[in-house]
């Protein structure tokens, strides 16, 4: 990471006219687009259930499911027709006479399933507007650069450029230039790590202030609980991903929309982990749903466009902070469930219009880094590729991927194929998301705090260790800096290997970073994530489990060794 | 409509003894192109219609183009000993495309150091220098679909028409699919499976099995001596197998169990030969200096044991083999090791 490297750039907009943006195109297209989209559900799904039987099973599962996800996880977002809809639904089914004619029978069942997409069409398609984009691309910079500027108390500071003070608090690293050209080229999947709601937002200005044209966002519907965000995501290209809804219909129409969006040329973004990372680990599971989409959407590309197809770029993202305002929930939550069945958080310190306020006026307050960084981009093989956008083998030499479709020459859908090139290209993000994971002095000290305490505690496992008393902990300060040092020096060689990224306060002399890290860390929980007695000559924790939420972010390197 | 696994030309690369019978089972149905090094062995196919003690099945083709090879074979079965893998993938690896599929037959591995080169006493294995040979594949060509054919197929009994089955491991349906396509027919049945890491080191291991087998019969040690070396040699295999990255159950199936008990009784069997000229007297070096084709068994020993130092995992047959192989000791004084080796509960690998 390059110290200040984004601050002398300012990025013009790849595609100046906003008519021609990708995803301007799908809104003015949508009524037609969404009807392809429920044509080509609908027709895999038939073809997919077989017979009647088959039929019947798909629409009693939906049925069956949304029932018991409208009864015990009812969301503000959800439309007030739900029940109503689904009991509609379910009596329409029930009057099926199971002994009337299979063709009958089928018409008919078809017909609901068909209902049933094109309501959750509607549902997931976003709807974007102009307007509201330029709104928000005035309104965001200028409240991030209040939220991360802590100046902004001082009046007398008031009158320095906001976007300069901005810009000290954001930063963009990696492969912009590359992505920037690919942008004209092809459609880029960008498949960010998660860690916070902020997300979102972040890189949807963060694509923005690159330069790049609006793109489609897979958001979770948990999001839209919230007005304020709501309203926003709507109009900023997000489309709505319901994690409740698990039945088939629902993930098959799920998957086609994200699949046709991207083979239409949309550029699309995505958090392939699927969900916050509840331990702040940098994620090594994705889950491969969303992501075979890109990979279906490549082939279809080949197979409907022949010579004249374009490419899909999947190009990894990594957003660090030094704070993610909801780890204690996520953390808790990691806690319990560890090993247990997942369950979805609906509401957590995001998660009303009035909390995040609460949040803008803590960022207000004190500011924090942000560092956004955008890794290689690759074909959906996880091959490099150059400014023009042709794959590359390892020693450079352009290759034609269409070939991996094809079978004895022709090319062929193969959904066993593409789930194992899905889970290479998952190796591949992963690989990549170690890569450019930043390290900031505030993961270094929590890192080392807390695999010190974990020493001191060898025989504890990890829970009893976490219900330790704060207040009994200690860490010798002299141990503490050594190890400090010791840790920053092997990032630095990892870094120099290419296997982590690092920020640029980490090459300050250690007690610099020490002090930088203890002032940055977890800055705006309620508790010190940590905090150094000088008198005793003592690091002291508040909180061992934040404390072991922000540890985790360097977790995986084998940096334990150094302590 | 036309049948997308219906290939027109196959490729072979390798014309040993068994590149030579995959040539013939794949001619039942195909044209074969059989790529041979040297040119002497084409023309000397060209001529007799004969190669490594076989008949050549008329559609078969003896070449030596690679570029040729690559052009025209969509599917394509390497078939070369494990310690020139790596050089002939990467003479190959201009040629490949991204339609490309591979199917290896070599039962063997590819480490760095080379188990044959000087000092190799010293050399350290783990996961991090030992491939197999479809991660040598994957590793030298911009192929993606790879897939390992393994199995008791002992070359001269397909070569002589005697029925047999084999397994096609690859992560991939469609190579399975496409292997079968080409190799089944009457007289030879193919199976698939998902876990070719599980199958390659399967058939890998059970080499060195081959080898204390035959030594076990050159000392006229009889069938329960037999039984108890193939029992616990399958476990060792398992054992070592699980820390390198396969799945047990592979060892179960075709390419483990089946290869071990074809190749623990058969003198036509390489390693077997090896182990059995062994107890008759004669040394290493007097073994590999009389035959002509390699005994992939012999590095593996190499490997396996160190890798079962590298891991932790106790490998009572191959520590010994390996002593008897390289550290000179006598088979006799081997087996007393090995009976006095305190074995403990009979099934520890499941």
């Amino acid at each position: 990471m390059a110290e200040g490297g984004s601050e002398k750039l300012k990025f013009e907009p790849v595609i100046a006219d906003h008519r021609q943006w990708p995803i301007a195109w799908l809104t003015r297209h949508k009524e037609e687009f969404l009807k392809e989209a429920e044509e080509h559900s609908f027709s895999d799904l038939v073809k997919m259930a077989g017979d009647t039987e088959g039929l019947r099973a798909l629409l009693e599962q939906a049925i069956y499911l949304e029932h018991i996800r409208i009864k015990r996880q009812p969301w503000k977002v959800d439309p007030e027709d739900d029940l109503e809809y689904w009991d509609h639904i379910e009596k329409e089914f029930l009057a099926i006479n199971p002994l009337s004619p299979e063709a009958e029978q089928d018409a008919k069942i078809q017909a609901l399933i068909r209902n049933i997409i094109r309501r959750y069409l509607h549902e997931i398609a976003g709807e974007f507007r102009y307007g509201t984009y330029k709104l928000a691309r005035k309104l965001l910079p200028h409240t991030f650069a209040t939220l991360l500027n802590r100046k902004q108390l001082d009046p007398g500071a008031r009158i320095v450029g906001r976007s300069l003070h901005l810009k000290e608090k954001i930063q963009f690293v990696g492969h912009i230039e590359q992505l920037r050209k690919l942008v004209t080229k092809g459609t880029v999947v960008l498949v960010p790590t998660h860690s916070s709601n902020l997300d979102s937002i972040l890189i949807g200005w963060g694509i923005d202030e690159i330069g790049l044209p609006p793109f489609h966002y897979g958001a979770g519907l948990n999001l839209f609980n919230v007005r304020l965000i709501a309203y926003f995501m709507n109009r900023l290209g997000a489309y709505k991903v319901d994690r409740r809804k698990k039945n088939k219909i629902y993930l098959k129409t799920l998957k086609d929309y994200s699949m046709l969006t991207i083979e239409q040329g949309v550029h699309s973004l995505f958090f392939p982990g699927g969900t916050r990372s509840r331990d702040n680990r940098v994620e090594s599971k994705l889950k491969l749903g969303l992501l075979s989409t890109a990979v279906e959407a490549q082939r279809k590309q080949f197979e409907d466009q022949g010579t004249r197809s374009s490419k899909v770029f999947i190009v990894p993202a990594s957003i660090n902070y030094h704070v993610v305002l909801e780890a204690p929930t996520l953390i808790e939550e990691y806690l319990k469930r560890k090993g247990k069945q997942r369950y979805i958080i609906e509401k957590d310190e995001l998660s009303s219009s009035y909390r995040l306020f609460t949040f803008i006026i803590k960022f207000l307050t004190r500011g924090s880094q942000i560092a956004l960084s955008f890794g290689k981009p690759m074909d959906v093989f996880g091959h490099d590729v150059d400014d023009e956008g042709r794959s590359l083998d390892k020693n450079g030499n352009p290759i034609d991927i269409d070939g991996y479709f094809r079978t004895n020459g022709i090319i062929s859908e193969d959904e066993q194929r593409e789930s194992r090139y899905t889970q290479k290209l998952a190796e591949k993000i992963v690989e990549q998301f170690y890569q450019i994971n930043i390290a900031f002095s505030s993961h270094l000290i929590a890192f080392v705090a807390f695999e010190l305490i974990r020493r001191m505690n060898k025989d504890l496992d990890l829970f009893e260790l976490l219900r330790i008393p704060p207040k009994e902990i200690k860490v010798p300060y002299r141990e503490f800096r050594e190890k400090v040092a010791a840790v920053r020096d092997a990032l630095l060689k990892l870094k120099d290997e290419g296997r982590i990224d690092v920020a640029p306060h980490l090459l300050s002399p250690v007690e610099e970073v020490i002090r930088h890290g203890l002032e940055n860390v977890g800055v705006f929980h309620s508790k010190h994530v940590l905090k150094y007695n000088k008198k005793r000559l003592e690091i002291l924790t508040e909180d061992l489990k934040l404390l072991y939420f922000y540890h985790n972010r360097l977790e995986g390197y084998g940096l334990e060794r150094h302590i | 409509m036309k049948d997308i696994y219906d290939i027109n030309i196959v490729g072979v690369i390798g014309a040993g003894s068994f590149g030579t019978a995959v040539a013939n089972l794949v001619a039942k149905n195909h044209k074969v192109l059989l790529y041979a090094r040297r040119e002497e062995v084409k023309d000397q196919i060209l001529r007799s219609r004969k190669n490594a003690n076989q008949e050549v099945h008329p559609n078969v083709t003896p070449g030596t183009d690679m570029e040729e090879l690559a052009a025209r074979c969509p599917l394509i079965f390497p078939t070369v000993p494990s310690s020139s893998f790596r050089e002939m993938i990467r003479d190959l690896s201009p040629f490949l495309k991204p339609h490309h599929i591979l199917i290896h037959a070599t039962k063997g591995l590819d480490a760095d150091p080379h188990p044959e080169s000087p000092g190799w006493e010293e050399a350290k294995y783990s996961r991090k220098n030992v491939k197999t040979m479809s991660e040598v594949m994957l590793e030298e060509s911009v192929v993606l679909r790879v897939g390992a054919m393994a199995g008791p197929n002992l070359a001269m009994e397909l070569a002589g028409g005697k029925p047999a089955a084999t397994v096609i491991a690859s992560e991939y349906d469609e190579v399975i699919h496409i292997g079968r396509s080409v190799l089944r027919s009457e007289r030879f049945q193919v199976y698939g499976n998902h876990d070719i890491i599980g199958v390659e080191f399967s058939g890998v291991l059970k080499n060195t099995i081959a080898i204390a087998s035959g030594a076990v019969t050159g000392l006229d040690l009889g069938e329960n001596a037999r039984a108890l070396l193939i029992t616990k040699g399958l476990s060792e295999m398992i054992r070592l197998g699980s820390v390198l990255g396969s799945d047990t159950r592979a060892f179960f199936g075709l390419a483990g169990m089946g290869d071990l008990v074809a190749t623990c009784n058969s003198r036509l069997s390489r390693n077997f030969t090896v182990g059995y000229r062994l107890a008759q007297g004669e040394s290493l070096r007097e073994i590999l200096a009389s035959t002509s084709e390699v005994a992939e068994g012999i590095n593996t020993v190499k490997i396996a044991k160190k890798l079962g130092e590298h891991y932790g995992v106790r490998l009572p047959i191959i520590e010994t083999l390996y002593d008897v192989l390289f550290g000179a000791i006598d088979p006799r004084e081997g087996l007393v090791r090995l009976m006095q080796f305190p074995y403990g509960r009979d099934v520890d690998f499941l």
